[in-house]
């Protein structure tokens, strides 16, 4: 079964785009007034969490432990993880789950309407197992579904977080948990089969700390001696 | 000496500013200096002080301007003494220019520990800072084709939050390097004004400045910000001969080439710092070049194998040129006048790219070069970044256009070396 986590930044609008025929839990970063508004319409409201703000990673475990609690997942099942405004486009629930199951993969990955991992891992073909083991990797979180299975492993890998909740900067706790799926030997696969709503991977916004951001996340890869390849 | 404090300029310059010599050069005259240092001046100190005593030279400038700080709240001149102090050194080089800021007892500028203290001093002639690095900040503005100054403060440390601003058209570090600590902030800024090629008998800025990062002893989160112009005064034919070939340096650390091929270069140690913001004018071409073709190439090369495993480092590009004030176009300098395009030539697309040598030690030529292709972020086979600008030299100007200084192109990128390969994380635009 796929069960799907939304993290939702001001983004409740897109909401009911992704709730239909999907248990989903929806996880709100800062929630304001269109939020609940939302929320109100969707009648999500026993499950929806307000952590603290801006901690993606944060928000993501406390998306998982949520539908843990109200949902029994089994090591099969798949979660789907997405950012509030990656709406998939085109979506097949059977694709999904037989392309996990048939490439044996921990994870797999979806892209989006604008996506320069399309040219870059793709090369035209509709899906391929990718590597994350490189400090520059694949793994986006914007919008992907991860096999309960492999979740748990990472999670007994970090100490019990799914994501770092170390990083707080833009674009590195997704970058370092494919670093570690390439440290535990789980699976990655790519497709442009489930394309998202929006543009990623050419972010030309320049976040004035992300250096340090990235300092830390090459400091936490070597400390934790996870395998780089440059 | 023109002292004009009723004129409202902007003169305190934050070290995260973009500080340009041609706007120090124009407002240099104007600023109300606290303390101005004249020949009389030194001519007087020599005869009380270092005819019968050497070791009062290099000049305390305490002594100079009978100033002790803290003790005295007016000085000898009646000016309030306050945290942020002004000098024009306006002597010529007759004494060997070479200052002490900082010996005197007590020194000229205390070395408290007041974060707001800042000593800024301007200059047209060379001259040596021979201490001062311990005051809370030190901002050094010299102006003018001969501005050089000199640091010569061997163990001075340069450390925490101190800040160290050196705009000068040429900068000299003595042979004993400036120890860096950590936090440290350095920015340096040079104007080049004159033919880089045949004026081989005066190095030229960015060399002294390669040597001073080379030299310095950096701190692990040290900064260090370098700007560089290059102000053309040459005639339209030395431009067009020189169009669409890469700005570089050359081996022999001389001299500033410009060569059709990247070879024989010598790249940038930035092993001092984790930031470097580079600046340089672009060199566009000639209205009279009917058919001009851009400058494709302005590349700033940097030592990969000065770089520190695991460090992420990143480096901003930055082109200048004048722009026309209200538009996104630009017109030459020709001689220091600006020279208004006749017609429209469309420039598309120069390329400005950063790019990382591996020296082999032994070989005058770098082993490899790497190139880049498009997209965002790359694997460690492409291992520069790209900036791209369309712009239009336009249809006409006005003879009467005013231009500013601007900054038309730039590019950032953060990279890293593991395992002894250089991985771009992240570039803009």
């Amino acid at each position: 079964m796929i069960y799907r986590i939304v993290i939702s930044h001001h983004q409740a609008p897109y909401l009911e785009r992704f709730s239909k025929s999907f248990q989903f839990v929806a996880v709100f970063d800062n929630m304001d007034s269109s939020d609940k508004d939302a929320v109100e319409n969707l009648g999500i409201q026993d499950i929806v969490a307000v952590p603290q703000k801006g901690n993606r990673s944060l928000n993501r475990n406390l998306g998982y432990t949520l539908l843990s609690s109200v949902s029994p997942l089994g090591m099969d099942d798949i979660v789907e993880f997405y950012d509030g405004d990656r709406v998939p486009q085109t979506y097949d629930p059977e694709y999904v789950e037989r392309t996990i199951r048939e490439n044996n993969l921990g994870v797999l990955l979806y892209t989006c309407e604008k996506d320069t991992r399309k040219s870059r891992y793709l090369q035209g073909e509709s899906f391929r197992i990718v590597d994350t083991g490189s400090i520059v990797n694949p793994f986006y979180s914007c919008g992907f579904a991860i096999k309960v299975s492999a979740l748990e492993r990472i999670r007994e890998f970090n100490g019990g977080d799914f994501f770092r909740t170390e990083f707080t900067g833009w674009g590195c706790e997704d970058q370092y948990t494919g670093l570690v799926c390439h440290h535990l030997n789980i699976p990655v696969g790519l497709t442009d089969r489930i394309c998202l709503l929006g543009d990623v991977g050419g972010d030309s916004d320049w976040h004035l700390s992300y250096r340090e951001s990235l300092q830390e996340y090459i400091n936490m890869a070597l400390a934790n001696n996870l395998d780089i390849q440059p | 000496m023109i002292n004009n404090p009723a004129q409202n300029i902007h003169t305190d310059y934050a070290t995260d500013d973009v500080f340009r010599p041609k706007d120090a050069n124009s407002i240099v005259d104007c600023v109300p200096y606290d303390y101005v240092i004249t020949d009389k001046m030194l001519e007087a100190y020599y005869e009380e002080h270092v005819v019968t005593d050497p070791s009062m030279f290099p000049v305390d400038v305490a002594e100079l301007f009978g100033v002790h700080y803290p003790e005295t709240t007016v000085d000898s001149m009646g000016i309030e003494r306050k945290s942020k102090i002004s000098v024009m050194i306006a002597a010529h080089t007759t004494y060997n220019n070479r200052f002490d800021f900082q010996t005197g007892f007590p020194p000229f500028f205390s070395a408290s520990s007041d974060p707001d203290q800042e000593l800024h001093v301007y200059s047209r002639a060379p001259w040596t800072l021979c201490r001062g690095f311990h005051h809370a900040a030190v901002f050094i503005h010299s102006h003018g084709e001969t501005s050089c100054v000199s640091l010569d403060c061997a163990n001075d440390i340069l450390s925490g939050q101190t800040p160290m601003f050196v705009g000068s058209y040429r900068t000299d570090m003595a042979s004993t390097p400036l120890v860096w600590g950590n936090s440290a902030k350095f920015t340096f800024e040079c104007l080049i004004a004159g033919d880089p090629i045949t004026k081989t008998s005066n190095p030229y800025a960015i060399i002294e400045q390669r040597a001073w990062l080379s030299n310095a002893i950096g701190g692990d989160s040290s900064v260090v910000s370098g700007h560089m112009y290059l102000v053309d005064t040459k005639t339209p034919d030395w431009y067009r001969d020189r169009i669409g070939k890469n700005l570089t340096l050359s081996k022999d650390d001389t001299t500033i080439d410009l060569v059709e091929m990247p070879t024989a270069l010598h790249p940038l140690d930035i092993s001092g710092a984790v930031s470097l913001d580079w600046y340089t004018w672009d060199i566009v071409p000639h209205a009279s070049q009917q058919t001009a073709t851009a400058n494709t190439n302005t590349v700033l090369y940097i030592d990969s194998d000065s770089l520190r495993e695991g460090v992420v480092y990143e480096v901003g590009l930055h082109i200048m040129n004048h722009q026309v004030e209200g538009s996104d176009r630009h017109i030459t300098v020709d001689n220091g006048v600006l020279v208004p395009p006749s017609r429209v030539d469309s420039v598309s697309s120069p390329e400005y790219k950063i790019a990382f040598y591996q020296v082999v030690q032994g070989t005058a030529v770098p082993q490899y070069v790497y190139e880049w292709s498009a997209g965002s972020m790359q694997y460690a086979t492409n291992y520069a970044i790209e900036i791209r600008k369309h712009w239009n030299i336009p249809d006409t100007v006005s003879s009467t256009a005013t231009a500013t200084l601007a900054e038309i192109a730039w590019g950032r990128a953060l990279f890293t070396k593991l395992g002894g390969k250089i991985v771009i994380l992240k570039y803009s635009p």
